[in-house]
C-alpha cells in the first residue's frame, strides 16, 4: 500500500527519531512510503492564534504537497501527530473556507479523507504487522491527546498497539485523558498555569500503580512540553512517541532494544 | 455591560496568582472531581444521554429561532396571571426598574437567591445605595458576599473555602461564636438560623430564573436548598431576573432541559426543590407574593443571535464545562475575572462585556482541549467559539504579534524558506534567541527545560536515504 | 399598566438578527432544527421498572436522602409515636388538605399543639404534613400544589416534613407531569414544587449536608388502598 506521509514540522525539526520509526513501522506494516519534501507545516499555531489568514497560506503549501502524492498513487497520507491529523482532518475546510479559498476548502476536504493518524492506520492494518517484542520489558503510561481523542475519536487504538508488543504494558492511571497544559500559545501566553497543568499530569503518573516507567504518546508537542517540565523538576522518567516503542519492538536481523 | 470585571489586573497575573494557591487548588480540584464523577452516573441512568443532549442542543436552537415570539407569549402569560413585565435593554433599565420596586413598597430588607444575571447586572450596590440591606441566601452565594468575592463555581459559587476558612469567615463578619464548630452540620446550621431571620423578615425576594416556560409563563427555580422556595413565598414581592434567552418554548422542552439540568451539575435526578412559579398568590393561600415582576434582561444578548456566538444563548448555567476543564482545575473561577468563569466564562465574558478590550484576553484562557464541549449538555461547540473570539482578538492584534505571525506564514507557505529556516544551523541560532532574548523565550523556561535542537531534520535523513 | 419598557424597541434587535441567515457551525455541526410539531424526546430512566413504580418509587427517595414508607390504609401508628416523640413539645402544621388534616388530627390526639399552617406558626412547629398532587417514581419526586395546599410554608419552614401520597397519582416520570400540563392559563398553581429528598447543600467542602434552609427531614409516606393488588413491598 502507497502511502503518503505528513512528517510534521515539530518532528521533522525537533524528534526526527519518532519520523525515522514512524517509517520503519509502515514499511513494516507493508506500505511504501512517500515523503514530499514541499510540505511544511499544517498551520495549526496560527490556526489556533487566531490568525486565519496566515495559517491557511502555510497550511495550502502542505495540501498541495499531500495532495500530488494522492494524485500520484499514495491512497492514504499518515500523520504521526493527533493535533496534526486533527488540522488537517477537522480544521482544513474551514479554514480555507473563513479565507474565502472554497477550492481549497474542496481539496482539502478530499484530503482529509484519506488522512490517518498513525495509530489509527497502524491498528487497521494490525494484520500486516509483524510480531512486535521487546529485547526488554517495560511498563508505560500512555497520555492521551486531547485533539486525537475528542475530535479525531481516535481511543483505543494506542493502547491496542500497545498492548500487542510483547513485552510491553500499559498502565491506567488518573487523569491519563487529561490536557497536558501545552496548548500551543498557551504554554507561553499564560506559562503558570501552563506548567500547572503538567506537574498535575506527572503527580498522577508518579502515583500510577503499577508504576510506569516511561511516559508515552501520540503528539510530540504533548511530550516535549511533559518532558521539559519533569526535566526541569530533576525528573528524569523517559518519555518516548508511542511510534518508536512500537519500532523499538520490530524484528531487526539480530537487534533488540 | 457594566461590571466588576477586574481593571488593571491581566488574565496572566490572576491564572499565576491562583496557581500559587495550593490551597484553593486543592479546593477546587477536589469539588470539580466530585461534580465531575456524579455527572457521568448521573447521566449514565439516561438512556442515549447523547440522542438526549443533541435533542436538547436542537431545542435551544429551535427555541432562540423563534426567540422574539416566545418572549413575547412568555410576557403576556406572566400578566395574564397578574405578574408584572420589565423589558430591560440593558444593565442600567434592570437596576433602576428593581430599584424603584423595592423603594415604593418601603421594602428596606430583600433577600436574594442566587442569580448570575444579577450579578452582572451589578445589582446588590444598587439596592444597597438606594437603602436597602441585600442579603444573599445561598449558602455559597452568601458566604462569598460576607467576604466581598465573586463566585467561583457557577454551582459552587464559595468552593476556593474550606472549612476552616467558612469558620473564620463567620466569627468575623456575622458574630459567630468563635467556639463554632467547624463540621460542615455545625456551619450549615449556623446559617440555617441566622439566614431564616432574613427569609422571615425581607419584604422583597430576587432571584433568576433557570428556565422560563413561555407556554404558561412560569418561571422554574431550581435549588437544593431550598432558598429559592423561601424567597418567593415569604416576602410580600417576588422580582425575577431572566436572561432573554433563557426560554422553553412549552413544558415538553423544559421536561428535557429538566432531565439533563441537574444531572450534569451536581449528577442528581433532579435537585431538591424544582419551583414552577406562575403568578401570584392564589386565592385562600396562606403565603405567596402579592406581586411578581419578571425582568427581562437583554444587556449584549440579542448582539449574539443569529451570528458566530449564537449557540453560546443555548448555555443552561449548569457548570458541567467548569467541572471538566483542565484549566479551570488549576486556577478557579476569580481568574477569569468576572461573574461567569470556566470554558463558558471564557466565552460569554467577551461577548457581553465587548465594550472591555482586557475581557478579549479571556479566549486565551483554553488549550482548546474539548473536555467542555464534551460535557455540555446541550452541545455548545464551546472550542469553535473561543477560536472564532481569538480571530476576533487577532484583528486588533498588536504590531509585534502580528508581524512574527506574518514572518511565520511568509517563511512557512514556501517549502524552499521553510527549508532555510529549519536548517539545523538555524534552528540552532532561533533556539539561542528563545533561550534568553525574546520574551517567549523566557515565558517558556518559566520551570521548564527548553526542547535540544536534533543535529538534523528528519528530512535530511529522508534525502540521505531511510 | 404592569408592563414597563417597549417590548417592540426591546425585540427589535432581535427580530433584526433573526430575519438573516442563522449561523451554523461547520465544524460541530448542529442537529437539523425540528419542525414545528415535531416530538421533543422522552428521557429514558434505566432505574424505572415500568411494572413496579412503587419499588422505583421507594429506591428513589431513599436515593435523594428521604424516607419512604408503605401502608395500606392508614399511617401507622409507630410512625406517628416516632414523630410526636421527635417533636420534642415542638408544634405541627398541616396544609388544607384532608389527608394532611386528617393525620393532623391523630398527632393532636397523642398530645401535640396541631394547626393549620401560617407562616408564623410553621415557623415555629418542629413538623409540617401535607399531600401531594403526584408523586413520580423515576426521580423519587413529590409534586405541591399550592393552591390544594393552600400555601407553601408547611411543606418548607418545619424541620421535618411529612408528605402523604395516594398510590394512584404515582407516575412513572417527570415528563408525566411536566408534559401534562395544560397551558390554559390558570391551570397551574401560583406555586408547583418537585420535591425529591429534603433539603441540602454541598457549599462546605462539597460534603452533603441536609438541612440547608428547608426541611431536614423528608418522610413519604404512601398509601395504597386497601383491597387493591399493589406490589408486595416492604415498607421502608
Amino acid at each position: 500500500m502507497d502511502v503518503s506521509l505528513l512528517i510534521t514540522c515539530v518532528v521533522d525539526m525537533v524528534t526526527p527519531d519518532v519520523g525515522e520509526a514512524t517509517v520503519r513501522l509502515l514499511r513494516a506494516a507493508g506500505c511504501e512510503v512517500r515523503v514530499n519534501l514541499d510540505q511544511t507545516c499544517c498551520g495549526q499555531p496560527g490556526w489556533n492564534a487566531g490568525f486565519a489568514e496566515e495559517a491557511a497560506a502555510v497550511a495550502r503549501t502542505t495540501l498541495a504537497a499531500l495532495e500530488a502524492d494522492l494524485d500520484a498513487g499514495a491512497e492514504a497520507v499518515v500523520v504521526p501527530a493527533g493535533s496534526c491529523a486533527t488540522m488537517v482532518r477537522v480544521f482544513w475546510p474551514e479554514l480555507f473556507e473563513l479565507v474565502g479559498d472554497h477550492d481549497a476548502a474542496a481539496r482539502a476536504r478530499r484530503v482529509g479523507e484519506r488522512t490517518r493518524e498513525l495509530s489509527e492506520f497502524l491498528a487497521s492494518r494490525a494484520d500486516h504487522l509483524p510480531p512486535l517484542r521487546l529485547g526488554r520489558p517495560v511498563t508505560v503510561a500512555l497520555h492521551e491527546s486531547c485533539h486525537m481523542l475528542r475530535e479525531l475519536r481516535v481511543v483505543d487504538q494506542p493502547r491496542e498497539l500497545a498492548g500487542a508488543v510483547e513485552g510491553c504494558e500499559a498502565v491506567a492511571w488518573s487523569g491519563s485523558d487529561r490536557c497536558c497544559g501545552f496548548g500551543g500559545t498557551f504554554s507561553v501566553k499564560l506559562p503558570e498555569a501552563s506548567v500547572a497543568m503538567a506537574d498535575e499530569k506527572l503527580r498522577a503518573l508518579a502515583a500510577a500503580s503499577p508504576p510506569a516507567e516511561m511516559l508515552v504518546g501520540c503528539d510530540t508537542s504533548c511530550l516535549l512540553h511533559l518532558q521539559s517540565r519533569a526535566e526541569a523538576t530533576g525528573n528524569d522518567m523517559p518519555v518516548r512517541h508511542l511510534a518508536e516503542v512500537l519500532a523499538a519492538a520490530l524484528p531487526v536481523e539480530g537487534e533488540s532494544e | 455591560m457594566t461590571g466588576h470585571l477586574l481593571p488593571g489586573t491581566t488574565l496572566r497575573q490572576r491564572t499565576a496568582g491562583a496557581v500559587a494557591d495550593d490551597r484553593l487548588r486543592t479546593n477546587v480540584a477536589r469539588a470539580v472531581d466530585r461534580f465531575a464523577t456524579h455527572r457521568v452516573e448521573g447521566l449514565g441512568e439516561l438512556d442515549d444521554a447523547d440522542g438526549l443532549r443533541r435533542a436538547a442542543r436542537a431545542a435551544k436552537q429551535q427555541v432562540l429561532a423563534d426567540l422574539p415570539a416566545l418572549l413575547e407569549r412568555f410576557a403576556d402569560n406572566v400578566l395574564a396571571r397578574g405578574g408584572y413585565v420589565c423589558w430591560a435593554p440593558a444593565a442600567e433599565d434592570a437596576r433602576r426598574y428593581i430599584v424603584d420596586v423595592v423603594a415604593r413598597h418601603g421594602a428596606t430588607r430583600v433577600a436574594k437567591s442566587k442569580s448570575m444575571a444579577t450579578e452582572e447586572i451589578d445589582l446588590n450596590p444598587a439596592l444597597e445605595a438606594a437603602g436597602a440591606e441585600v442579603t444573599e441566601t445561598d449558602l455559597g452565594e452568601w458566604i462569598i458576599q460576607l467576604a466581598g468575592e465573586t463566585p467561583s463555581h457557577i454551582i459552587a459559587p464559595a468552593l476556593h473555602r474550606d472549612r476552616h476558612q467558612i469558620k473564620d469567615l463567620f466569627v468575623d463578619t456575622v458574630a459567630a461564636p468563635p467556639d463554632l464548630g467547624t463540621e460542615p452540620t455545625e456551619l450549615v446550621s449556623f446559617a440555617r438560623r441566622r439566614l431564616r431571620e432574613v427569609f422571615l423578615a425581607a419584604e422583597v425576594g430576587i432571584t433568576g430564573a433557570n428556565i422560563a416556560v413561555a407556554e404558561t409563563g412560569s418561571v422554574v427555580l431550581v435549588t437544593n436548598e431550598g432558598n429559592g422556595r423561601l424567597v418567593t413565598a415569604l416576602p410580600r414581592v417576588h422580582i425575577a431576573v431572566l436572561g432573554m434567552e433563557r426560554l422553553a418554548a412549552d413544558w415538553a422542552q423544559a421536561d428535557l432541559l429538566l432531565a439533563l439540568l441537574a444531572r450534569s451539575a451536581t449528577g442528581q435526578r433532579l435537585s431538591s426543590y424544582t419551583n414552577v412559579v406562575t403568578g401570584v398568590r392564589g386565592e385562600g393561600e396562606v403565603d405567596g407574593p402579592d406581586e411578581l415582576h419578571v425582568v427581562i434582561l437583554d444587556n449584549g444578548r440579542s448582539e449574539l443571535l443569529a451570528g458566530e456566538y449564537h449557540e453560546m444563548l443555548g448555555c443552561i448555567r449548569c457548570g458541567a464545562c467548569l467541572n471538566v476543564c483542565p484549566v479551570y482545575r488549576q486556577t478557579g473561577g476569580h481568574a477569569y475575572g468576572w461573574v461567569y468563569p470556566g470554558p463558558m466564562g471564557a466565552v460569554l465574558t467577551p461577548l457581553l462585556a465587548a465594550d472591555q478590550p482586557e475581557a478579549a484576553e479571556l479566549a486565551g484562557a483554553s488549550t482548546l482541549c474539548g473536555a467542555c464541549m464534551d460535557a455540555c449538555p446541550v452541545q455548545i461547540p464551546l472550542q469553535d467559539l473561543l477560536l472564532s473570539l481569538r480571530r476576533r482578538k487577532a484583528e486588533h492584534a498588536g504590531r509585534t504579534e502580528r508581524a512574527a505571525w506574518k514572518a511565520w506564514s511568509t517563511a512557512w507557505s514556501d517549502p524552499r524558506r521553510y527549508r532555510a529556516t529549519t536548517k539545523a544551523a538555524t534552528w540552532t541560532r532561533w533556539a539561542a534567541s528563545l533561550a534568553g532574548r525574546l520574551p517567549v523565550g523566557r515565558d517558556w523556561a518559566q520551570g521548564r527545560t527548553l526542547p535540544r535542537p536534533a543535529g538534523e531534520r528528519f528530512r535530511d535523513r529522508w534525502k540521505a536515504g531511510l | 399598566m404592569r408592563e414597563t419598557g417597549d417590548r417592540a424597541d426591546f425585540l427589535a434587535r432581535a427580530r433584526e438578527r433573526l430575519a438573516g441567515d442563522i449561523f451554523t457551525n461547520p465544524v460541530h455541526v448542529p442537529p437539523p432544527l425540528p419542525a414545528p410539531g415535531d416530538p421533543v424526546p422522552l428521557p429514558g430512566y434505566r432505574n424505572l421498572d415500568p411494572d413496579d413504580l412503587l419499588a422505583t418509587f421507594v429506591g428513589a427517595v431513599a436515593h435523594a436522602e428521604g424516607t419512604c414508607h408503605v401502608v395500606d390504609g392508614d399511617v401507622p401508628d409507630d410512625l406517628l409515636d416516632r414523630l410526636v416523640a421527635e417533636l420534642d413539645g415542638r408544634s405541627v402544621v398541616t396544609s388544607a388538605e384532608d389527608v394532611a388534616r386528617t393525620v393532623g388530627a391523630r398527632l393532636a390526639q397523642r398530645g401535640a399543639t396541631v394547626a393549620e399552617a401560617t407562616t408564623e406558626r410553621a415557623a415555629a412547629a418542629g413538623l409540617g404534613i401535607t399531600g401531594a398532587a403526584a408523586a413520580i417514581a423515576a426521580t423519587g419526586t413529590v409534586v405541591l400544589d399550592s393552591r390544594a395546599a393552600g400555601g407553601r410554608t408547611a411543606s418548607l419552614l418545619p424541620a421535618v416534613h411529612l408528605c402523604v401520597v395516594a398510590v394512584n397519582t404515582l407516575v412513572p416520570t417527570p415528563a408525566d407531569v411536566l408534559r401534562r400540563i395544560s397551558s390554559r392559563s390558570d391551570a397551574l398553581p401560583p406555586s408547583l414544587v418537585f420535591v425529591t429528598g429534603p433539603s441540602r447543600t454541598g457549599d462546605i467542602e462539597q460534603l452533603l449536608t441536609l438541612g440547608a434552609h428547608g426541611p431536614t427531614a423528608l418522610h413519604v409516606v404512601v398509601v395504597t388502598d386497601a383491597g387493591r393488588a399493589s406490589s408486595t413491598v416492604a415498607p421502608a
